[in-house]
């Protein structure tokens, strides 16, 4: 990094640019809105508020323009509807058209004879929020004037209502409207293929000799430490939870390799920068270059908890099996986490979580109470599946905004919420996939095949939290675990994943034609249902030998305490899952030791094991790393170790803001490859 | 179908052949070398490790040839860049059982790792199933071996002067840098004397003494005892100049 990058880093890492904060935003006011007005009307209203209230900013020594300057989310009122959230603008066509075309095929759709009413309000309300955009670019255009920053001005005169016409112009364009879509309630956007949209505008200035290639990687670290400014504001359950992942490689459209020198450079520049956001994911298949694994490993070492991988191979075929077109589902990226959406859609990737563990732990208890059979026991494991899976089918808001830069809503004259979008699924994300296998096999092992714990014995050890049973706990502890690719653990942990595709599989199609995707992920869960005994799903005892308030493990991984055979054991097992029915995502969850990073080898043999993760036929994978000595020196002397970053779940978050539960867990994780 | 005794399997291992390997530790070694760091090799029968959270842990699993045989084929699947390294305790010692799982891994890359103590013609066999050799050298002069590692070099010597005459398989020396008993001014000049006379010795690699030996005698409820040093690494004097490469691994 340059002096001056430098500079933006550290004041961005001190909190500094919270000093323009000056205002909160009036949260009862917008609800306000959303109580007396029509949504349409509502939403347009609100954001028009709060550009209102934003005072530009324009900071010397900068290139991108954008500071918020008023406290606080700007969240609709729940009982509005549901909001945007994990979804990606196809910045594509913010880049192609820039706002005032928008607005022309707005007046033009509004022309058309017999309007429909519905659509009058959507264009409406998309032509007020757009055109508010132009004017608070105009405000910020100003304030460039008269700080007398020349550079500024001609950016903000022109962007974002004129398409961009370079790479600066283009990452202005997103950056700005990133950050008015947070402001419409918007959250856990992402930033999509950005190797793919951004790279004509790259080619470009690279050709006309306005940038050379170590100018564009600045302009890239400055742009990705912007992301970082705001984020206290942006963040879910912890700081980083925020979404703004980012997708490089993969296949185009028509299947061919997509691979192109922007993925290389973001790659580099992510490591480079070493903040938390944008969260790195790269898509691979078999063909994936080696300079590119390689790329992806040297960030991983770096230790940020990305690149996360996704298997080509395995994802498109699930998505397309599913019913999305080849070529949308050839064209996917990740929402805030894992799951894997399409552009042209208005899914809710994340809508809720079944802990299967739970559903075999009832299971496990009524059959040792009941003396039912294994096979009795395995059919009230689907029914305790079937339980937890949500009719999920919420009443949701409408984006005008969003919707300007998605799919086809302006062609439609229909919002997201409402026809604009081609897609309307549903994401429930399956957890503590592993505890529940264990249990299952440990009590198939135990109790019926070699019977030696008896089942009033099991049940009273599970009911007393295995307090004055701790033989049978070991004992429990012996039976075959997930991760070590054997008959048993194996057997169960695809009879869990079955059972919860099809209970999903057996939930009608909405109105809208939305169904639900089943995923693999334990998002936050591996914390809320552990150690919340309060939680509708929280999770006691289990017969894997798991005592209450353990952790279960985060998406796809060993159970907690269990040390697999290896690596490529934990690919085989979980390369046998039936991921065609699992399109909804959730990664294996792999964690390297600093050990392994220490050999001069490491970044060959990394790739290899990448490949073997192609080859194992596994969906996605982390493969973070975990020093488990600097953690818990960070938890003793955190002022010692604020920039240290740890892959959380489907983010990465500087540990020393975490909560300790969320620490503890990581601290607990297995690590593998010394 | 023969059966062996295995006291840990290392997944994706990256130190022990080219790529990625899958490296299977057989248990049982006649050697008792007084640095050895993976004590829990030594005796060919099932034991109990001692761990530090006071819980204990069998070491030694019994697999059929076949079962092993299979494990192993599908990590190397997953690994065709790599493949599979059969490392010890000693692989003479089981030599039937390694020939038997050697010759169930058909077109995939194979590594042994032996110190040479066995018999000359089991050496011989599995060099000729096998890729490449490591051949784990220590101390040179037979009585020194004898009071270091339990057992005289003689047979050792002699069989690393027939695989270098009789095999096609190519070698690479192995030697941990002990210092007092391998990383010696006398050892390291009769190891110079010694590859002068070897004709298709490929390499020397030397290993940096293993820092975590104590703790694993105190797993094995043993003291570790060698006596002569600490588990420093000792230096490559000036005038060690084989006409092979020679190098030390991190």
């Amino acid at each position: 990094m340059n002096e001056r990058v430098s500079d933006i880093y550290e004041k961005t890492r001190n909190g500094f640019y919270r000093r323009y904060r000056r205002e909160q935003i009036p949260a009862e006011t917008i609800a306000g809105f959303y109580h007396s007005m029509p949504p349409y009307m509502a939403v347009a209203k609100a954001l028009k508020t709060i550009l209102q209230l934003e005072t530009p900013v324009i900071i010397p020594g900068e290139k991108f323009y954008f500071t918020r300057t008023l406290r606080g989310n700007a969240i609709p009122p729940p009982e509005a509807g549901r909001r945007v959230e994990n979804l990606t603008p196809d910045w594509e066509i913010l880049l192609r058209d820039g706002v005032e075309k928008r607005l022309e095929l707005i007046r033009a759709q509004l022309e058309k004879p017999d309007p429909d009413p519905e659509s009058i309000e959507f264009l409406l309300s998309a032509h007020e929020m757009l055109s508010d955009v132009i004017t608070f670019a105009g405000r910020y255009a100003d304030a460039a004037d008269a700080a007398g920053n020349k550079e500024a001005a001609k950016m903000l005169h022109k962007i974002p209502a004129s398409p961009p016409e370079n790479m600066h112009e283009a990452l202005q364009a997103i950056f700005f409207m990133f950050s008015i879509l947070h402001l419409t309630g918007c959250t856990l956007q992402g930033f999509g293929r950005m190797d793919q949209y951004l790279y004509p505008f790259y080619q470009h200035d690279l050709d006309s000799g306005l940038l050379t290639r170590q100018e564009a990687g600045e302009l890239l670290e400055e742009f990705f430490i912007m992301l970082n400014r705001e984020n206290d504001l942006y963040g879910m359950l912890q700081r980083g939870d925020d979404g703004e992942s980012l997708m490089l490689g993969g296949c185009k459209t028509d299947g061919s390799d997509a691979v192109n020198d922007l993925t290389l450079l973001i790659l580099e520049t992510a490591e480079k920068t070493a903040m938390i956001n944008p969260k790195i994911n790269l898509r691979v298949n078999t063909a994936t270059a080696e300079h590119i694994l390689r790329a992806g490993l040297r960030l991983a070492k770096r230790g940020l908890g990305f690149p996360q991988y996704c298997n080509d191979e395995v994802v498109i075929p699930a998505l397309v099996k599913f019913g999305y077109p080849l070529e949308a589902a050839r064209d996917y990226t990740v929402a805030a986490c894992w799951e894997f959406v399409v552009k042209d859609g208005r899914d809710i990737p994340n809508c809720a979580s079944v802990n299967l563990a739970l559903a075999a732990d009832n299971a496990i208890r009524t059959a040792m109470r009941e003396k039912q059979s294994f096979e009795q026991l395995l059919e009230n494991v689907k029914a305790a599946i079937r339980q937890q899976v949500p009719r999920p089918f919420p009443k949701l808001l409408p984006n005008p905004l969003f919707s300007a830069f998605s799919g086809k809503c302006l062609e439609r004259a229909r919002d997201i919420h409402d026809g604009g979008g081609t897609h309307y699924h549903y994401g429930i994300h399956g957890c503590a996939s592993s505890t529940a296998a264990d249990s299952l096999a440990a009590v198939k092992k135990l109790v019926f095949d070699d019977k030696k714990i008896a089942p009033e014995i099991l049940l009273a050890a599970l009911e007393n939290n295995f307090d004055g049973y701790q033989e049978v706990r070991q004992l429990l502890q012996t039976a075959p675990k997930t991760g070590n690719d054997e008959q048993l653990s194996n057997a169960m942990l695809n009879f869990i994943f079955n059972a919860f595709a099809d209970a999903i599989a057996e939930v009608p199609p909405d109105a809208r034609g939305g169904r639900i995707r089943p995923g693999t992920g334990a998002a936050q869960n591996y914390v809320m249902m552990t150690q919340f005994p309060d939680h509708p799903y929280y999770l006691r005892a289990t017969a894997d030998g798991r005592k209450e308030g353990e952790f279960f493990s985060s998406s796809l991984s060993p159970a907690p305490g269990v040390r697999a055979n290896g690596i490529l054991s934990i690919f085989r097992t979980y390369g046998k899952l039936p991921y065609e029915k699992l399109c909804n995502g959730g990664p294996i969850t792999l964690e390297l030791s600093p050990a392994y990073f220490r050999n001069p080898d490491a970044l060959d043999r990394g790739i290899q094991i990448i490949r073997a993760f192609v080859l194992s036929g596994c969906q996605q994978l982390q493969m973070n790393l975990l020093d488990r000595e600097t953690l818990l020196d960070a938890q003793k002397n955190p002022e010692k170790h604020r920039d240290l970053i740890v892959r959380v779940w489907g983010w990465s978050g500087y540990f020393t803001e975490l909560d300790k539960a969320f620490q503890d867990q990581i601290i607990a994780r297995e690590a593998y490859g010394a | 179908m023969s059966q062996g005794i295995i006291f840990d399997i290392s997944e994706a291992s990256i130190h022990d052949g080219p790529g990625l390997r899958t490296t299977v530790f057989m248990k049982g070694c006649p050697l008792r070398c007084r640095w050895c760091h993976s004590p829990e090799g030594q005796s060919p029968e099932p034991e109990m490790l001692q761990l530090p959270d006071g819980s204990q842990r069998l070491c030694g699993k019994v697999y059929q040839a076949e079962e092993l045989a299979q494990y192993l084929r599908e990590c190397a699947a997953l690994t065709p860049e790599g493949g599979i390294t059969f490392s010890g305790g000693e692989v003479l010692m089981q030599a039937g059982f390694v020939k038997d799982v050697l010759s169930r891994l058909p077109g995939i890359h194979k590594v042994v790792e032996t110190s040479g103590a066995g018999k000359g013609q089991d050496l011989l066999d599995i060099a000729g199933m096998c890729d490449l050799i490591y051949f784990g050298l220590k101390v040179i002069a037979p009585a020194d071996a004898m009071n270091f590692t339990g057992m005289s070099s003689e047979i050792i010597l002699k069989n690393l002067h027939a695989l270098d005459l009789e095999s096609q398989t190519e070698y690479i020396l192995r030697i941990p840098l002990i210092p007092g008993a391998i990383a010696t001014e006398k050892n390291f000049k009769a190891l110079m004397e010694l590859t002068f006379g070897l004709k298709r010795l490929r390499a020397i690699e030397f290993l940096r003494a293993n820092k975590l030996a104590p703790a694993k005698y105190t797993r094995c409820r043993r003291k570790f005892a060698p006596e002569f040093a600490d588990c420093r690494t000792g230096d490559i004097p000036a005038f060690f100049t084989p006409e092979v490469p020679f190098s030390i691994l991190d």
